[in-house]
């Protein structure tokens, strides 16, 4: 099912390289730039 | 510019502290999503049959809805350019309260400074010949800092160079040795 614009943003908790977990709803009052990128190390 | 970067990829976090501080460190959060592998890749519906993701930027806005989702070429690399024009255009109050584009001042400075890109070839000359004078220095990924890929255009006068050098604030345009030596006293 593709996500689309309007619809709201699925929730998720995730750990990270600075020693925290970062919940997407925590940051609700704020703008997200959510960047998917393949793989770390690789050239584009 | 009033928004919260996150990175997200399918590496576990070991591999994204060592990306990180190949890269001289990257002061905002890069998410794993290694276990369950790929699941918020998943429904966010960017994983590839290959088990990594897609390259893409979703902008969520303040109240958690989607506003602009753009599933890149995965080969190519997406101009912030675009980026901030969408941020203008979902929120121009924050916009007009900050500055258009990231400030350069949350950007190293102090000693050897180098703005590179992960696939420069000068670069790698450039980090080899440093660490060969045990000249110890910060290195800034342009696509991965904030205000860097602004501030290196500027210095380049509009174009895009790499490596770029900010010494104690003299600027050296590419890997220049004769210049580099002459500075540096090696």
């Amino acid at each position: 099912m593709k996500l689309q614009i309007g619809q709201e943003a699925p929730e998720f908790t995730l750990p990270s390289q600075l020693d925290k977990k970062v919940t997407l709803s925590h940051l609700r009052g704020q703008n997200v730039v959510l960047a998917f990128f393949p793989l770390a190390w690789t050239p584009v | 510019m009033n928004a919260q970067v996150l990175g997200i990829s399918v590496d576990h976090v070991p591999c994204l502290k060592a990306w990180a501080e190949s890269l001289g460190g990257v002061n905002y959060p890069l998410l794993s999503d290694f276990w369950p592998h790929g699941a918020v890749a998943g429904r966010y519906g960017v994983l590839r049959p290959e088990g990594y993701t897609e390259r893409a930027l979703f902008i969520i806005d303040k109240k958690g809805v989607i506003r602009y989702i753009d599933i890149h070429d995965i080969d190519d690399q997406p101009d912030n350019g675009v980026l901030f024009a969408e941020l203008r255009r979902i929120d121009p109050e924050a916009a007009s309260k900050a500055s258009p584009e990231p400030s350069a001042i949350d950007l190293p400075h102090g000693g050897i400074v180098m703005y590179c890109t992960r696939w420069c070839p000068d670069c790698r000359r450039a980090r080899a010949w440093l660490e060969a004078r045990h000249l110890a220095h910060t290195e800034v990924d342009i696509y991965a800092m904030p205000g860097a890929l602004g501030q290196v255009r500027e210095w380049g006068g509009g174009h895009l160079i790499t490596p770029i050098f900010d010494i104690d604030g003299t600027i050296i345009l590419d890997f220049d040795e004769g210049k580099l030596s002459d500075l540096l006293g090696r």
